[in-house]
């Protein structure tokens, strides 16, 4: 099985089984417009993914090397959070900074599947939660005024109605 | 190593209070200390052959703990300086090239390489040849390093102070002193080339040195090894500045507290997170966040969120009468109406501009007021969807002000049974710019049913015609087939079988191809037929 070498932006070299690595359509467009798979020696320099997350990525590619092409977005189609796989669940059981990063990395590297799966991994913990408890959640500063806050919380009272 | 150096983090701060600290001063000036002691000393070395082994060794140690101390500066800044700029420019959408291409290095494992290579030569005619390759490589490494030191200061400090606050910046240069020296920590405690040499030759005894050292270092990268050095149990010294379980506290409270945040992710992966959740969640999120997100550059558009009727009408329970206005929105007791209200007013002033698809079918709580306000807020609209709404000219009066709609694709307006003549004169307006026409996207328009318009109304729609492919005019009795076939005429790219308009005009283009009326058997849209029976 022929192998590239992806290297993060920090540096470190990754070598990584093409076909595994094809899931990612900016590397497949590269691969595939510049023909870079003939010489074996390339390096696919990755400047916006850090090595820890490029690991990471690489990891939830190869678990899912072998899964169907996913399907188009059905627009009229309801949009579940509640379809994650418990392998998924568990590669995401990640700190917050490193969810955001999984999140910037699938989007650059074109991963649908990874994206789609952080994206829903992040709303889920939105999902059910008071405004307060979001901020909390996600560590969001406040800036507000008391007064203001009284006025928002007040225009928005109904959205507490049972 | 040189014990003479005090603790960078120890250092008393030179900056006063109140004003911005220079994050990369106290590392530079550890840096070049160690450029002018351990490795000059090396630069000096005449002739490796006939040095002393112990001596050599010695130096070489310097140098190699001295290397692996750059290699933890470079990862120090990369993540808790470069990344966190790299994060908020990004969030402002700024684009920096030279951000975008910092620290790609680096030759210093190259360095390093040398270095190992040099201290485990069997033959004094290899000591010779690796040790002056080691002096080429490390004043060309000097050279950039220098440069790249006086780069940093000259362009990434005084971004640093545009776009943080100083009470940010105190508390990353804290971080970033604090994490040299746990790094020099560990360096000092890890980095003995004896050791590394020794490894090595027992991991592969078959294998030629060179080769099997870049084998060693994808197994496991340098990142990989800080990790697994917070994780792990420091053997607790009794000099370590630092106890081990503070360490460990400490690395995990740096996750936290510096780690991306969801305010820094650019809008339109915000919005790629909320398609996920339904009205009442979306609008307890924009209730309290994303105040500091500042709109962004105006071509960038991918997602899209929709409002879907569906979505809307399985929490309404009553719907309001059409019109309704938004300052008086506390007296109607519609959910639909509230729901609408609190997307515009807390959501999409924050991700508007990531917003490509705004789909409000059906709603009926729907009124002038909203639309006009959700327009205004997603100026990087490519779909819109108000079919079987309530909606008038009224929602797109003045639209043309505010640049909306310049993105748009896909315009659906069908059964808009108030929609008129003005309505499209006020939407072609968006697609003009002092009198002269701007190129219009769209590339469908469905109008179908929207019985009040005539051939007036329909001059507007040569606005449309550059990249018009499918048009629905079904129900449009009042126009005639002359007006009908000059528009036609003039959209190139609109295909006669994507065409439909009423049977009983006479006249009307594409007499055989064209499609005719779509809404004979549809008993919600209108057709003239209805008229009749």
């Amino acid at each position: 099985m022929p192998t590239i070498k992806l290297q993060s932006s920090d540096g470190e070299v990754f070598p990584v089984d093409v076909e595994i690595a094809k899931q990612s359509v900016t590397i497949k467009t590269m691969l595939d417009d510049l023909g870079m798979e003939d010489e074996e020696e390339e390096i696919v320099p990755l400047p916006n993914v850090n090595a820890a997350i490029l690991k990471k990525v690489i990891q939830w590619a190869t678990y899912h090397k072998d899964d169907p092409p996913a399907p188009e977005d059905d627009e009229n189609k309801e949009k579940r959070t509640d379809d994650i796989t418990s392998w998924d669940a568990d590669f995401l059981k990640v700190d917050q900074g490193t969810l955001f990063e999984l999140i910037l990395a699938s989007n650059y590297l074109d991963i649908k599947g990874l994206l789609d799966v952080t994206c829903k991994t992040v709303a889920n913990m939105i999902k059910g939660k008071t405004p307060e408890e979001i901020r909390k959640t996600f560590n969001i500063k406040n800036d507000f005024t008391p007064s203001e806050e009284e006025q928002v919380r007040k225009e928005n009272e109904w959205c507490e109605e049972k | 190593m040189s014990q003479s150096t005090p603790n960078p983090a120890v250092l008393p701060s030179l900056e006063g209070p109140g004003t911005v600290p220079n994050l990369f001063r106290i590392p530079h000036s550890r840096m070049k200390e160690l450029l002018q002691d351990q490795i000059q000393q090396l630069k000096e070395v005449k002739d490796f052959s006939t040095r002393d082994t112990e001596s050599l060794e010695t130096l070489l140690q310097e140098v190699y703990e001295a290397m692996w101390e750059m290699k933890s500066h470079e990862y120090i800044e990369n993540h808790f300086i470069m990344d966190r700029l790299k994060a908020r420019l990004q969030a402002k959408q700024v684009y920096n090239q030279l951000v975008c291409n910092c620290h790609e290095d680096s030759k210093l494992l190259g360095v390093i390489r040398l270095v190992e290579k040099v201290y485990s030569s069997q033959t004094e005619a290899d000591k010779e040849k690796f040790g002056k390759e080691l002096q080429k490589s490390i004043q060309e490494f000097l050279d950039e390093f220098v440069h790249h030191m006086e780069e940093e200061e000259a362009v990434f400090q005084p971004l640093l102070s545009e776009n943080f606050e100083p009470r940010e910046l105190v508390d990353m240069n804290e971080m970033v002193l604090k994490q040299h020296t746990l790094f020099r920590q560990k360096v000092k405690t890890e980095k003995s080339l004896s050791k590394a040499i020794k490894r090595k030759r027992e991991e592969d005894v078959y294998d030629q040195f060179g080769a099997s050292l870049e084998e060693l270092r994808f197994r496991k990268t340098y990142c990989q090894e800080v990790d697994d050095f917070y994780q792990t149990e420091i053997p607790c010294s009794s000099s370590s500045n630092v106890p081990p379980s503070s360490t460990q506290v400490k690395a995990v409270k740096v996750e936290h507290t510096y780690g991306l945040n969801l305010e820094q992710l650019p809008s339109e992966l915000v919005v790629a997170i909320l398609v996920y959740l339904g009205p009442k969640d979306l609008i307890r999120f924009g209730q309290w966040t994303f105040t500091h997100v500042e709109p962004k550059a105006k071509d960038m558009v991918l997602n899209g969120l929709t409002v879907s009727s569906e979505s809307l009408n399985s929490t309404t329970s009553d719907h309001s009468s059409p019109g309704s206005d938004l300052i008086e929105f506390s007296d109607i007791s519609s959910s639909e109406n509230r729901i609408l209200n609190g997307l515009i007013c807390n959501l999409l002033p924050r991700i508007g501009s990531g917003v490509s698809a705004l789909v409000s079918s059906c709603s009926k709580g729907l009124n002038n007021r909203h639309v006009k306000r959700m327009l205004k807020n997603c100026p990087n609209l490519k779909r819109l969807d108000l079919s079987f709404t309530n909606v008038s000219h009224g929602a797109f009066y003045g639209l043309a002000k505010l640049g909306a709609l310049r993105w748009l694709e896909d315009l659906n307006l069908s059964g808009c049974r108030y929609l008129n003549d003005s309505s499209l004169e006020f939407l072609s307006s968006c697609f003009q710019k002092r009198r002269r026409p701007l190129q219009s996207r769209l590339r469908k328009v469905n109008l179908s049913g929207c019985r009040s318009i005539t051939s007036y109304g329909l001059t507007f729609l040569h606005a449309f015609r550059s990249n018009l492919e499918e048009l629905d005019l079904s129900g449009i009795y009042k126009v005639d087939g002359d007006t009908l076939s000059t528009l036609v005429h003039d959209c190139t790219k609109l295909e006669a079988n994507k065409l439909a308009y009423c049977n009983d005009i006479e006249d009307g283009p594409y007499p055989n191809e064209a499609s005719g009326c779509q809404n004979l058997e549809c008993s919600y849209r209108f057709c003239c037929q209805q008229l009749q029976n």
